[in-house]
Order: structure tokens, then sequence, then C-alpha cells
């Protein structure tokens, strides 16, 4: 009996030769950005950033680029490693850069490299860059120790004010999904910062545009609620005032979805004035007036974009689903179709609560 | 019923934890998108139409068992005869093996593909067979506290679904109602094959203690499974919209990806290791039953049946190699347990009560 435990034990122990090799940190290299560069009809350069721990203690990690030219993605990950001291590991990566060139091509076939890949998760940022990807992982930026940790920090805090929220599993999901299209945050490197430029507006996997800073922050209002977020109106000849929202609620009604369609969208924002020289906002009917005029000038700007949204035939908030939520029997064909001349009419109320702590 | 000795029983309310480990075991990490392709989002009306009727089941089985007093081979050999009776257990037999080896390697392919994609089939399987087999030798009584214990153990996992909620899309579920009644039983045709499982208790019956007290506890455990169901359902319908949710294999699974816990940055590996407890306890009651029946219908001793058990299903491991195989095991041994429990059991169900007059005739 002895025996054969004995036997059984030393069986086990053979096994392990066969069980997958181990994967340590320090002797692998974690790509925590990469960005993608058009570089002719069929071919993208791709770039990885690696951040480098250094030794000792509070040395912050350099980062690396890599890069190599190749018609797949996986590809070029291989012929980096021609490069590398260490293998490559993804599963820490938490951007994905595309060249706008390439944005315009389509980006689903790298897009969708990232979510077949197990390792990886669902919150990785996805944006389009102004120019190459390439040189703006390369810069070393005085903000942040790595390209990617100021990345990701920079579009984390313009998602909670100014921009649409968009991650790999939202682009996803507007991708995939019937009567809707995805957005993407617009990035630009301006000497050594980044800025986000607004939002590029997609149809399908394809760029087709792109709207403003200012503009995205109306369009998130026209898709999400949110707090958060700074817009600027004109209040008489010189003089500008600037809302902060506080909270916005946005809500749509449908008319007659199934023969001549028509969309009511109204907003309703709850703001302070954070700004407001030479205006003395404390006097209560100047208040009204403030409110009259931001919703005047919102109402203008939003309508504006809603119709340079059909006119791109984008649907970027995403009114096709949300008639076939309010629809039995909906025609996703007749709506696309009906789509770009569909009246849409946004309504904005503005609400200011509060003038700051000064009187 | 009297054979067995009351130290080897177990529990009536042992029934309810038996029954659900066998029922939810892999198909829940990714069923979603198979019952939404023909009822898209209104499949969760399928789920609970799909869990009542298998309460129905659940108390035809109970009355086949009871009025025999014995467990199916008992049924079938009274039934039917020696030979006649002994090949249809036979066949049964098979069936169930075939849905413990549909577990076992699905979870080995879940395992391949999520977390160790150079992992050898043969050293996985060695090792989870091996697992299985020292607890089956403990008795069915071992084999119940497993479940009892892999139940407790994955129930937090219910709270990994406020992660999705956060980022609901709750207008996916509306309108509600917007499918044909049709497209309806295609669907709930579709959800049967995860509340599978649970006919096993057709061999293990005669081992509870009191069984016509154990029959509430089974019905209880097929209502817990369809509430799980339909929680799982719910969550993902409202995260995925329905053209996403085709392009995804396993839902469930994609969806512990977005638990965003401060001390762990991947949740699906963690997940997936602790799903064993759900898997194991569900191989190890279909072995536990499967070498019992052996052991009833040839007078083998049960450990040299699950011996031999063990080293079958070992082979048939090793022989299913891709993706597209595990999807064909999977498809076809759900298709068998559709009809044996929809027609076979009816069936066995009617003619019983045809024999019970017949009988009664001739006595009388």
């Amino acid at each position: 009996m002895a025996k054969k435990k004995l036997l059984i034990i030393f069986t086990l122990m053979l096994l392990t030769g066969c069980f997958p090799s181990k994967k340590i940190l320090e002797d692998v290299q974690l790509v925590s950005a990469v960005g993608y560069d058009y570089k002719s009809n069929n071919q993208v350069e791709l770039n990885g950033m690696v951040a480098i721990p250094q030794r000792g203690e509070d040395v912050p990690p350099i980062s690396q680029v890599f890069t190599a030219t190749t018609n797949t993605s996986k590809m070029a990950r291989a012929l980096e490693q021609a490069e590398s001291p260490k293998p490559f590991e993804i599963g820490r990566l938490e951007i994905a850069l595309y060249n706008d060139r390439l944005a315009e091509k389509g980006i689903y076939d790298l897009v969708d490299t990232l979510q077949r890949d197990p390792s990886l998760g669902r919150d990785l940022y996805l944006a389009v860059v102004k120019g190459s990807t390439k040189t703006l992982l390369k810069e070393q930026y005085p903000l942040s120790e790595t390209p990617s940790k100021y990345l990701l920090q920079l579009l984390n805090q313009n998602m909670n004010a100014n921009i649409p929220k968009s991650n790999l599993h939202d682009f996803l999901y507007t991708y995939y999904g019937k009567g809707m299209d995805p957005n993407l945050p617009l990035l630009e490197m301006q000497g050594d910062r980044i800025r986000v430029k607004g939002t590029a507006l997609l149809k399908d996997d394809k760029m087709v545009g792109q709207l403003k800073l200012e503009d995205s922050f109306l369009l998130k209002l026209l898709m999400e609620p949110f707090e958060k977020g700074i817009y600027e109106v004109k209040f008489k000849n010189d003089q500008f005032f600037t809302i902060q929202n506080l909270s916005s609620k946005v809500e749509y009604r449908f008319k007659d979805v199934k023969r001549s369609p028509s969309v009511d969208i109204f907003v309703k924002i709850k703001g302070r004035v954070s700004e407001a020289p030479k205006i003395p906002v404390s006097d209560p009917s100047l208040i009204e007036q403030l409110e009259r005029a931001s919703e005047k000038a919102m109402d203008r700007r939003t309508n504006k974009i809603v119709e340079k949204l059909q006119k791109l035939n984008v649907d970027t908030i995403g009114l096709g689903d949300l008639a076939r939520s309010r629809t039995r029997g909906f025609d996703f064909k007749r709506w696309d179709e009906q789509y770009t001349d569909i009246p849409i009419n946004v309504k904005v109320k503005v609400e200011i609560t509060q003038a700051g702590i000064t009187e | 019923m009297s054979q067995i000795s009351e130290n080897k029983q177990i529990s009536p309310y042992m029934a309810f934890y038996m029954v659900t480990t066998m029922q939810i075991g892999v198909g829940i990490l990714g069923f979603e998108r198979y019952i939404a392709k023909s009822a898209g989002h209104d499949a969760w009306i399928s789920v609970i139409i799909g869990g009542l009727s298998f309460n129905v089941l659940i108390w035809m089985i109970y009355r086949i068992l009871s009025k025999e007093n014995a467990d199916i081979i008992g049924v079938h050999k009274n039934l039917f005869g020696r030979w006649i009776g002994g090949a249809l257990s036979f066949l049964l037999l098979i069936y169930f093996s075939s849905t413990i080896l549909t577990v076992l390697r699905t979870y080995i392919e879940v395992i391949q593909i999520w977390v160790f994609p150079e992992l050898n089939t043969a050293v996985i399987a060695i090792i989870l067979l091996g697992l299985a087999y020292s607890y089956v030798i403990g008795g069915i009584r071992v084999v119940a506290g497993l479940s009892v214990l892999g139940f407790f153990i994955t129930l937090p996992l219910f709270l990994l679904k406020y992660y999705a909620l956060k980022n609901a899309h709750y207008t996916n579920l509306l309108p509600i109602l917007d499918h044909s009644f049709s497209d309806l039983m295609a669907a709930t045709k579709g959800v049967t094959l995860d509340y599978l499982g649970f006919e096993l208790i057709l061999l293990y019956l005669p081992f509870l203690k009191q069984p016509e007290k154990s029959q509430k506890w089974a019905h209880l455990g097929n209502l817990f499974t369809m509430f799980t169901y339909l929680i799982t359902v719910f969550v993902s319908f409202v995260y995925f919209n329905q053209e996403q949710l085709q392009h995804t294999i396993w839902a469930t699974l994609t969806l512990w990806k977005i638990v965003d816990l401060p001390f762990a940055q991947r949740f699906e590996y963690a997940g997936i290791a602790l799903w064993l407890f759900v898997v194991l306890p569900n191989i190890c009651i279909g072995l536990w039953s499967v070498s019992r029946g052996i052991h009833r219908l040839y007078k083998i001793k049960q450990k040299s049946a699950l011996r031999t058990m063990l080293f079958v299903i070992f082979i048939c491991c090793i022989l299913v190699v891709d993706r597209q195989q595990v999807d064909i095991l999977n498809t076809k041994v759900s298709q068998v347990g559709f009809y044996i429990l929809y027609a076979y059991i009816p069936f066995l169900f009617v003619i019983q009560l045809i024999s019970g007059k017949v009988r009664k005739t001739k006595n009388g």
C-alpha cells in the first residue's frame, strides 16, 4: 500500500513538467500603451510603450517605445520582440491610440485583436490622435512619469467632465449595437502637453467627423446624465460668464416612430455660475436673465450639433436604439433610411442654483 | 429502499443543494447568447417558462420512483423486464457519463482559453478526476457535503453583478414581449439545456432519507436555479446589447472582467478558480450516481465501476481537441438530455400509469 502511494506521488511530481511556465513580473515587459499609425493602404505601424521600472526607491520608471510595421497587429508584436530584451506582456495595457488617418480608414480589425485577447481588461481607453501616435508616445512629459500614465489620468478626468464616456466596452457596445454609433476622444500633442481636442464621431469603425471640446460637453449632455463640466456663455456684448454643471438630466420623446418619426430631446441642467466678471450675479432678476441667455445659447448650439450628426449620418446619441426600446416591432432599416431627415428638436432648460460664496 | 442502511443516507433537504449544483454547471458562464439568439431581449421570459416546466418533470420523476419504491434501474426492470429494462438503464448511464464528460471538458476548455493557453488537457484532467475520485470514494454523504460547500463558496459571486449594473442600459429590456410566441418557445428549448442535470436524482433518490419529504427541496432547488439564471440573464442583457452578446462567447466570464477591486485587477482568474467548486461537486455527484448505477445493474463493485469510468472519461476527454468539438459535444449531449427529459420521462410516467392499472385488474 505504501509503495502504491509513493508511486502515485512520484507520478504526480513528474506531471509538474507539463505545467505552463510561470511568468515573473521582473522578466517581462508590460506594455501600457499602444499606438497605431497609418503607413500605407494595408500596412500599419504599431508602437508599443513600455514603462521600465528603475532600481532604487522613488525612482520613476522610464518609458520606451518599440515600433514595427506590419499587416496585423499581433505580427507587429512579434517583430518588436526582436529588439526587446524581455518578452512583452499586454495584460496591463491601459490605452490604445489610433492615428486620425488610420481612424478614417477603419479601426475594427485592430480593436478586434484587443477584445479577443482574454488577458486584457474591458476598461481600456481608446482614443484618436491627430498626427503620429509614435511621437506622442515617445515624448517625455513633465506633467507625469510616463505618457501612458498621463493619458490615463487625462482621459479619466475629462470623461468625468467634458467628453462622453468611452472605453473598450463602450466602443464595442456602440459598434455592434444597432441604432447607435461609437465616439472616441480626440487628442492632440501640443508641445510638451497632450490636449483633448474634442470628440471623434465614428460611423461603424470609421471616423467621419469631429466635435470641438465645447461641443463635446453639449453632446455629453444629450447622451448621459452627469455632473461637472463647464460651459461658457456670451452675455451682452463683451460680457461672458461660465456655467458649471451640477447635475443634468436628459429626456427623449419620440412621436410617430413607425411612419414619420420626430424626436424631442429635453435637457435639464442645474448649474452654478462659476465665473462672471463684470456681471452682478447677486441680483435675482439677473439670474433669470442669465438662465435665459444660457438656454438660448445652448439651444442653438445643441441643435447645430444634432444637425451635424444627421448630416454625417451618425447616431452618436443612440436615438435609434432608444426608439427601438419604445416601439414594438421596430424596423431598423426604415429608421436608418429616415434618420438624416428626422426632425430632431433639442430644448435646454437651465436652472442656476448658486453663484458662489460672495455677494 | 429498505436495503440501504440509514448511516449511508443523507437528509431530505440535501436534495436542494444536489439539484442546484447539478443544474448550474459550466453552461451558465455563456448560455446567454444561445437563448438570446431566438428570443432576443425577451429571453428572460423563456428562463421562467423553462424553470417552471422542470418543476413538473421533478414531480413526475418523484411519482415514478415512489410508486416502485426504487431507483430508475429498479423501475426499468419492473416495467420492461430484465433485458429491455437493462438495456434502457445502460443507455441512460451512458448519457449520464457523457454529461460528466461535457462538464469536465468544458471547464478545462475555459481554463485553457482564459488562463493557461498552453496547459495540456491530459494533465488537468488527471488532476480533476483524481480529486473527484478521492471525494466519490468517500460515499454519497461526502459528495453531498461537497455540493453544500460549493454552493456557499460560490454564492458571493452574485455580488459581482453590481459592477455590471453600474454600467447598465436598462432600456435594452424594453419593449417587453416584442417577440412572437414561437420565438419564446425556441428560446425555452434552448434554456432547458441549462436546467439539465437534476435527473441524476433518478439514481440517488433512494439514498435520501424520507424521499417524499425531499421532493419539496428538489422543487426549491430548481427554483433557486431559475432565480440564478434569471439574474444572470437580466444583468447580461442590460450590460451588453443583443448584437454584442452574439459576439460574446462567455458573457458571464466577460462580466467578471469589469470587476475592479482595489487588490485585484482581473477578477475572472479568481472566478474561474472558484468555479472549481461548482464543477467538482457536479462531477462527483455524477460519478457517484453512475458508478452506483453500474453496480446495481451488473453486480460489479462500485469502486471498480468508478475506476473504469474515470479511465473511460479521461480517454474521451483527451479525444476532444478544439473549441468546435467541445461545442458539438455540448449541443449533442444537451439535445439527448432534452429528449430524455421531455419525451422519455413523460413516456415512462404514462407507461407506469397503464401498467399499474393492468396489474391492478389482473390482481382484482
